[in-house]
C-alpha cells in the first residue's frame, strides 16, 4: 500500500475543525474573548422618545425622555424583584453624584418598588413605570438591570447590560463620563 | 494499511460533523413549540399564524438556545405581545423584524442573514459534505480491477 497524499486532506480538515473549536472554548475560559461584544446593544444609536407614567404621581405620561433632550443623563432599568439591582444600588447612588439618573421600574408592584427605594436608597431624579416591559424593549433592554448613559444630543454613549460594580465604575462608566467632560 | 484506517476514521468523523452542521440549520423547521398561551393569541387566524412564524425565528435573548415562540421568559412574552400589537397596527413582517434588529442586532434572528461575516456559517457544512463525498469517491477501491484479479486467479 503506497501513501496517497489525498488521505491527508480529511485529517487536516478534521484537525483544523478541532483546533478552531478548542481555540473558541479556551479563549472564552481564559477571558481572551469578550462574550459581551457578541451581544448587540443600543450604544451609538439615539435614545427613543419613551413616555411613561411616573412612579410617584397619578398623572399619565409624566415621565418623558424627550424632556431631557439637551442634557446628559443616565438611565437605569431596575426592579425590586431583581437581586443584582440590589447589589448595584450603591454604584447607582455614586453615579448620581456626577449626573442625573432616571429610573425605569420594570414589571413591578408599586409598593415593592417604594419599599426597595426605602431600603436601598433613591438616587433617581425621576422614575417611570414600565408595567408590561414594552418601554424597555423600545430602548433595547433585554433584562434588568441595564444602564445607559445619554449625551445631550440624545446619543447613547454607553449601554451596559448587567449590574454596575466597582469594576464598571472604574471602567466603562468612567470612560463614558470622561466623554461627556465629567471627571469622576 | 494504518494510513488507510486513520483516514477512513477521519473521513467518517468529517461526514458526521458535516451532516450534523447542516442538520442544525434545518432543526428549527422541525421543532414545534407550545409555550404560547390562549389569551395571547390574535383572533384572526392568518395574523396569528404570521405572529407565530415571526416568533419562531427569534432568539429569546435571556434564554439558552430557545425561540421567542418557545419560551416562558418575561422577555419572550413581551416580544410576542409586541409582535401581535405591531401586526394589529398593520406593520409588515419586515417592519417588525427591522424594529427588533435595530435594538438587538442580527443576533436575535435564528437564521442569520447571508453576508460577508456569515458566509462560512452558511456554506462550510456543504463544502465539508462535498469534500467528504469527493474524497470517498476518489479513494474508493477500484472494484473492476479486483474482479478481474479474482477471475484470473480462479
Amino acid at each position: 500500500m503506497t501513501f496517497r497524499p489525498v488521505f491527508i486532506i480529511p485529517v487536516v480538515v478534521f484537525l483544523l475543525f478541532v483546533g478552531v473549536s478548542l481555540w473558541g472554548l479556551l479563549a472564552i475560559t481564559n477571558g481572551n474573548r469578550d462574550t459581551q461584544s457578541i451581544g448587540f446593544s443600543m450604544q451609538g444609536q439615539m435614545i427613543p422618545p419613551v413616555t411613561l407614567p411616573l412612579l410617584n404621581a397619578t398623572d399619565q405620561d409624566a415621565f418623558s425622555l424627550k424632556d431631557w433632550q439637551g442634557q446628559a443623563y443616565a438611565l437605569n432599568v431596575w426592579a425590586s424583584w431583581c437581586p443584582p439591582c440590589r447589589a448595584e444600588a450603591p454604584a447607582i447612588e455614586r453615579l448620581s453624584e456626577y449626573l442625573p439618573v432616571l429610573g425605569i421600574n420594570q414589571r413591578d408592584e408599586k409598593e415593592n418598588a417604594l419599599d426597595f427605594l426605602n431600603t436601598f436608597g433613591d438616587p433617581y431624579t425621576a422614575i417611570g413605570v414600565d408595567r408590561d416591559g414594552k418601554a424597555s424593549i423600545e430602548i433595547g433592554v433585554q433584562a434588568v438591570p441595564e444602564t445607559l448613559i445619554i449625551a445631550p444630543d440624545g446619543t447613547i454613549i454607553l449601554h451596559h447590560r448587567g449590574p454596575i460594580f466597582a469594576n464598571e465604575m472604574n471602567g466603562v462608566i468612567r470612560d463614558a463620563l470622561n466623554t461627556l467632560g465629567i471627571t469622576p | 494499511m494504518i494510513n488507510r484506517l486513520i483516514s477512513k476514521t477521519m473521513m467518517a468523523a468529517l461526514m458526521v460533523i458535516a451532516v450534523s452542521l447542516s442538520g442544525s440549520l434545518f432543526s428549527q423547521v422541525l421543532t414545534s413549540a407550545h409555550a404560547i398561551l390562549p389569551e395571547e393569541q390574535l383572533t384572526n387566524p392568518v395574523d396569528e399564524a404570521r405572529a407565530r412564524a415571526i416568533a419562531d425565528d427569534l432568539r429569546c435573548l435571556t434564554c439558552q438556545n430557545q425561540t421567542v415562540d418557545d419560551s416562558d421568559s418575561d422577555f419572550a412574552i413581551t416580544i410576542r405581545s409586541l409582535i401581535r400589537e405591531q401586526i394589529t397596527n398593520g406593520k409588515s413582517d419586515d417592519d417588525i423584524l427591522n424594529y427588533l434588529r435595530q435594538r438587538y442586532g442580527d443576533y436575535i434572528l435564528f437564521s442569520p442573514p447571508l453576508n460577508r461575516l456569515t458566509m462560512a456559517l452558511w456554506f462550510a457544512p456543504f463544502i465539508l459534505l462535498i469534500l467528504g463525498l469527493g474524497i470517498t469517491i476518489w479513494t474508493r477501491p477500484r472494484l473492476t480491477g479486483t474482479a478481474n484479479d479474482r477471475k484470473t486467479k480462479s
